[in-house]
């Protein structure tokens, strides 16, 4: 599975990385078990620093998300069919949620629309996770 | 006899000059003449034009090598072989130099990069299968050094003492040594080595990363890189045989017609022949897995990022964050080393070592007044 990053964003790479595979597992391109290219594979495949990849790394681990061993490498963790998101996760993931929000609705966004979206989203994932194991399909018989 | 070696040169300086001239059509378009170039601009008057003035620089290369080879030709056969043929590729260099720099400073003064979205791109899950070395293609050329190995077994009795080692550029044989087991099978053996060496340089192709292209589709991406992967993994296998099939004939013709230099000569036209298929299909089929990249039609898609910075005269690369030690040709089919990673300076100092050692050798010599 393949992800791009902008690298002239004012979002650091690592951040982008991380943000990539999160929605990549959203969207069920990536499933608990798939095997992660190594730190090392990964910054020779994007021509960036091998730190920046690492952090990025570091980041899913610390989530939880990904998993890292000696013997077999970076492995997804975890999905959204995984056991449920524990109590803390979600407390601060409100926290961050609430802060978001506050953005668009100071801006001006109507709540409605802002409802909408939020819903467009949620389904966005959901019909992805429909699509891809075909991709996955297509994606494995290339190798 | 001595009009084969004309007729020889004049191949070689011929081959050489199609092989830069159809270089640019083995690149991808976003990247005429190694310069990096968003996918709306490829087919400005600017690029077009450079790359038209590139051929013709390859084309007036390839005029003044006829012309120094006919010149030296009558008096000095030997130079004649290949000074002209290191000029044509000097000059066409030298066109590839200055070809590109008005798409430079187009790219710079219209700013071409400016509100262009750029992407990088790379395949995260581990690859579980790179391309398969070429394993038909090495039992081939295996298969017929072992059959020449076997012939000369069958034939040692009647093969000719002192056997011939060496052949001229008339084909006509030079040095011998007295018929030895070495003397006999030394070629066949050497020729053994070299498919070894296309065999470990195909494992190196599936170390060497095929960075995924911004602008196709995920699937459509990965289908690229693996073809590209697998056109040039079989373009080894492919050498590999027509190194065994050369080889097997210059032994045969050392057991069989020691003095028959019209066997050489066939050899030599037979191996120059099959250099060209193998190159021309490769070039066919490669050009068909590079020319639809980022195409006009593809518009809207983001583009690779400008990494002009990275390519020192566009042709050395040097990224000091970038871990690979191999990363693929700007300009041309394969791959070269990045001098900004540990694996790469390493590469270039022993490089260095390696040519100072051998011109200080050279002059030692020349000095010391060894013959050659």
């Amino acid at each position: 599975m393949q992800i791009e990053i902008d690298p002239l964003s004012e979002v650091a790479l690592y951040q982008q990385l991380r943000d990539r595979v999160v929605e990549a597992i959203a969207e069920g391109r990536l499933v608990p078990g798939d095997q992660l290219a190594s730190v090392r594979q990964l910054a020779a495949a994007f021509a960036i620093n091998v730190a920046t990849v690492n952090k990025g790394y570091e980041l899913l681990r610390h989530e939880g998300l990904i998993r890292t061993n000696q013997k077999s490498g970076s492995v997804v963790a975890r999905g959204p069919d995984s056991s449920e998101a524990s109590a803390e996760f979600v407390d601060a993931w409100v926290l961050r949620l609430r802060t978001l929000l506050a953005e668009a609705i100071a801006q001006g966004v109507p709540s409605a629309q802002l409802l909408g979206l939020v819903q467009q989203g949620i389904g966005g994932f959901a019909e992805a996770r429909t699509v891809s194991p075909s991709v996955r399909v297509d994606e494995e018989s290339l190798r | 006899m001595s009009l084969f070696v004309l007729w020889y040169a004049l191949v070689m300086v011929t081959v050489v000059t199609a092989v830069t001239f159809i270089l640019p059509a083995l690149v991808r378009p976003t990247l005429p003449l190694g310069v990096s170039v968003p996918h709306d601009r490829v087919e400005m008057p600017v690029v077009r034009a450079a790359i038209r003035q590139y051929r013709r620089v390859v084309v007036a290369a390839w005029a003044v090598g006829v012309a120094l080879t006919l010149v030296l030709f009558p008096s000095f056969p030997a130079t004649a072989s290949i000074v002209p043929l290191l000029l044509t590729l000097a000059i066409a260099m030298l066109g590839y130099t200055l070809s590109r720099r008005p798409i430079l400073r187009a790219k710079e003064e219209g700013r071409w990069y400016e509100d262009v979205p750029v992407r990088i791109r790379a395949e995260i899950t581990a690859n579980s299968a790179p391309a398969r070395p070429p394993l038909v293609w090495l039992t081939v050329a295996v298969v017929i050094l072992l059959v020449a190995i076997a012939v000369g077994v069958e034939a040692y009795p009647t093969i000719a003492d002192p056997t011939p080692l060496h052949w001229n550029a008339t084909g006509q044989a030079d040095a011998y040594a007295p018929k030895s087991v070495w003397s006999v099978f030394g070629t066949v053996l050497i020729g053994l080595g070299v498919v070894a060496l296309l065999f470990a340089c195909s494992f190196l192709v599936r170390l060497a990363p095929l960075r995924a292209v911004v602008g196709d589709t995920p699937v459509e991406s990965l289908r690229r890189t693996r073809l590209r992967h697998r056109l040039l993994t079989s373009l080894l296998g492919q050498l590999a045989v027509v190194v065994a099939v050369q080889i097997g004939w210059l032994a045969a013709a050392g057991w069989f017609a020691p003095d028959g230099s019209e066997t050489i000569m066939a050899g030599v036209i037979v191996l120059i022949l099959l250099v060209l298929v193998v190159l021309v299909t490769f070039a066919v089929r490669y050009r068909h897995a590079v020319a639809s990249w980022s195409a006009p039609s593809r518009g809207g898609r983001s583009d690779a990022p400008d990494d002009d910075r990275f390519w020192k005269g566009g042709l050395v690369y040097v990224n000091r964050d970038d871990p690979s030690v191999f990363v693929e040709k700007r300009f041309g089919v394969g791959w070269t080393v990045n001098f900004g990673s540990t694996g790469g300076k390493a590469f270039g100092i022993v490089l260095a070592l390696v040519i100072v050692g051998g011109a200080v050798t050279a002059i030692v010599t020349s000095i010391a007044g060894y013959p050659s």
